[in-house]
């Protein structure tokens, strides 16, 4: 069965060229943002889950008693069948005795009403019918800056319509797959998008 | 009023007479908006949420605290139009380019 997660099906639909590159095995670029974000995520989520609370973070009362706490952990993995294909991925945080996740965001490029949109928290919603509810946490990149730009809270319900388009969203990802069209975001078969994951190693430059 | 085009029907007595009711109305309103935000602030245990077809989000302003004086040592002044001293000089019978835009300004009358 091949296996697709949320960053699978947005490649598929926004830059089908990576998922080329990533089939074909070619690393990313090492890449200050991810381990930023590796070190918020685990502040964070080691203070929802009450591991070791964080002064700075001491206005968010939200708590999550499941929590990443190593790499692909299990008990926040989820996936789920559809048609020839597993969906999967994982959560930042879990509460399913309260019907809700958390997904922790760091750096500018994320704000509520792009979370509202996003196909990841549509796709999480179809992952388990029994959440009602996302929790979303923006912060600074650095937690240095989080004294002085405080990171903050959000929630949003769930709903049936968010997973019919969740469904739609991965049916139609799966279509460009199946199509073979992967070449689709070239121009003259040359990849000219300046924000490219795979940056100098993309094969298409 | 049910049917705005009823306005041209008045007199200016009741023009006037219905603008000061309805500057009462829109206070009224206003007052109730406040009262509103105020509630829903004290009821929000996040900083943003999705209620109904609305997207509620608390945001913040900073209202600087600080003299003019503070401010050019932080180098954060800028020079702008002095309109005070234009008005002086237009007055005088400078030769300003401008435009004169009219509008009606409606106080109440204080009867001592």
């Amino acid at each position: 069965m091949i296996k697709l997660s949320y960053s699978s099906l947005e490649m598929l639909h926004s830059h089908p060229h990576t998922w080329l590159l990533k089939q074909m095995g070619i690393p990313q670029p090492e890449n200050d943002f991810f381990e930023e974000g590796k070190i918020c995520h685990r502040i964070i989520q080691d203070h929802v889950a009450r591991i070791k609370t964080d002064d700075r973070l001491k206005h968010i009362l939200i708590q999550f008693p499941v929590v990443e706490v190593e790499d692909f952990d299990k008990k926040c993995y989820f996936e789920f069948p559809m048609g020839d294909y597993l969906i999967r991925g994982y959560y930042d945080g879990l509460d399913i005795e309260n019907g809700r996740f958390l997904e922790i965001k760091s750096g500018s490029s994320w704000s509520f009403s792009k979370y509202q949109k996003s196909f990841q928290r549509k796709l999480y919603a179809l992952s388990n019918l029994a959440f009602k509810e996302a929790y979303l946490i923006l912060c600074a990149r650095s937690p240095q800056e989080w004294t002085k730009d405080l990171p903050k809270t959000f929630k949003l319900p769930l709903t049936d319509q968010d997973r019919e388009e969740a469904k739609q969203w991965v049916l139609d990802g799966i279509k460009i797959l199946e199509s073979g069209d992967l070449k689709a975001d070239l121009v003259d078969g040359k990849c000219v998008d300046r924000f490219c994951f795979w940056g100098a190693n993309c094969s298409f430059k | 009023m049910k049917d705005p085009a009823d306005i041209l029907k008045l007199s200016k007595e009741q023009l006037v007479e219905l603008y000061a009711n309805t500057l009462h109305e829109q206070e009224d309103v206003e007052s109730t908006i406040k009262v509103i935000k105020d509630e829903l602030t004290s009821r929000m245990d996040t900083n943003g949420e999705v209620i109904g077809d609305y997207s509620i989000t608390k945001a913040k302003r900073i209202n600087w605290k600080i003299t003019f004086d503070e401010a050019k040592e932080l180098g954060a002044v800028k020079p702008a139009i002095d309109t005070a001293v234009l008005k002086k000089l237009y007055d005088k019978g400078i030769e300003i380019a401008h435009e004169i835009t009219e509008y009606l300004l409606i106080k109440a009358v204080k009867h001592d």
